[in-house]
C-alpha cells in the first residue's frame, strides 16, 4: 500500500472528531453514548447569542480497537475551539467514571481520548474550569483502577493553555 | 440568535431504514445538519438556529429549493448554523439526505 492518502481518506488533523474515531476504531463497532439526537446541549450559550452543538462539542463512546473494547472521547477542535463546558465536561467525566466502575468487572481496559481543546469557553467559565478539574480526577482515578487513559492529541500547544497541558499529562 | 423552521411536503418518502444522521460542524460558515427520520408520509421540516439574524427569507429560499430537488420525504433536518453561505447550507442539507439514503 502506498503512504498517500486515498482520495476517501481524512488526514487525521484535518477530520471532524466523528471521522477521528470512525478512522481509529475497528470498522462499525462505535456505539456513541448521549448522542446528538438526545440534545444534550450547553445551557449556557443561548444567554450569549450563539447557537450550540447537539453533542456540545464532544462525542463518547465505546467500541473496539484490534478487537478489544475500549472506551474512547473525541473534541470537536471546529466548534467553540474544542473548548471544555458544563455539559462537554460532563460526559468525558461520566465516561471516565464507567471506565473505573467496570473495571475489573470485564470492563474496557483503555480510554482513548482524541482531545482537541482550546481549554475552556469563556461563555461558561467556572463550570468548564470545574469540569476540566473533575477531568483530571476522573483521569486518575480510571488510572488507580487499572485502567490506561491514552491521549491523542491534535491541537496547537500554544493554543490549548494550562488546563489541557494539564489533561494531557495526567492521561501521560 | 434566531429561530424558525420551515415546512414542506416532498414528491417522495426517503428510502432506506437509517434513523440518524449528522453533518457539518457549527463553526464560522459552517453549520451542522442533524438528520431524523420521525416525520409521517412525505412530509418534511427543517429547524434553524442561527448566529445571524434577519435572513428568514433567503431561508426559506434555499430550503425550499432544497426541498424540490431531493424529496426528503420523513425526514427533519436540524441546524445549528455559525453564519454559512447559502451555497454551504444547500450542500450540508444534500449530504444529510444521501446519508439517510445509506451513502457516503
Amino acid at each position: 500500500m502506498s503512504d498517500l492518502l486515498q482520495a476517501h481518506e481524512v488526514d487525521f488533523y484535518e477530520a471532524s472528531a466523528r471521522e477521528r474515531i470512525a478512522g481509529i476504531l475497528d470498522s462499525g463497532s462505535f456505539r456513541e453514548f448521549i448522542g446528538p439526537e438526545q440534545r444534550a446541549m450547553s445551557p449556557h450559550l443561548p444567554q450569549f447569542n450563539l447557537t450550540g452543538a447537539f453533542d456540545d462539542g464532544i462525542v463518547v463512546g465505546s467500541g473496539k480497537l484490534a478487537g478489544r473494547a475500549v472506551f474512547i472521547a473525541a473534541q470537536e477542535g471546529r466548534f467553540l475551539g474544542g473548548a471544555f463546558g458544563e455539559v462537554h465536561g460532563a460526559k468525558l467525566v461520566g465516561l471516565l467514571r464507567a471506565a473505573r466502575d467496570q473495571a475489573g468487572k470485564g470492563g474496557p481496559r483503555a480510554v482513548l481520548l482524541l482531545l482537541d481543546t482550546g481549554g475552556v469557553r469563556l461563555q461558561e467559565a467556572n463550570a468548564g474550569e470545574l469540569s476540566i478539574s473533575e477531568t483530571i480526577n476522573a483521569i486518575i482515578e480510571a488510572r488507580l483502577a487499572g485502567v490506561a487513559v491514552v491521549a491523542l492529541t491534535a491541537d496547537a500547544p500554544a493554543r490549548s493553555g494550562a488546563a489541557a497541558s494539564s489533561l494531557r499529562a495526567a492521561a501521560a | 440568535m434566531e429561530r424558525f423552521e420551515i415546512r414542506g411536503t416532498a414528491a417522495r418518502r426517503v428510502p432506506g431504514d437509517r434513523r440518524q444522521a449528522i453533518t457539518g460542524v457549527n463553526a464560522s460558515g459552517n453549520l451542522e445538519v442533524l438528520v431524523e427520520r420521525v416525520l409521517p408520509g412525505n412530509e418534511c421540516v427543517v429547524e434553524v438556529a442561527t448566529t445571524i439574524t434577519g435572513f428568514r427569507d433567503l431561508w426559506q429560499a434555499v430550503i425550499e429549493d432544497f426541498f424540490e430537488r431531493c424529496a426528503p420525504g420523513g425526514l427533519r433536518f436540524s441546524i445549528n448554523d455559525g453564519g454559512a453561505r447559502p451555497d454551504v447550507v444547500t450542500l450540508r442539507l444534500m449530504q444529510g439526505a444521501r446519508l439517510m439514503e445509506g451513502g457516503e
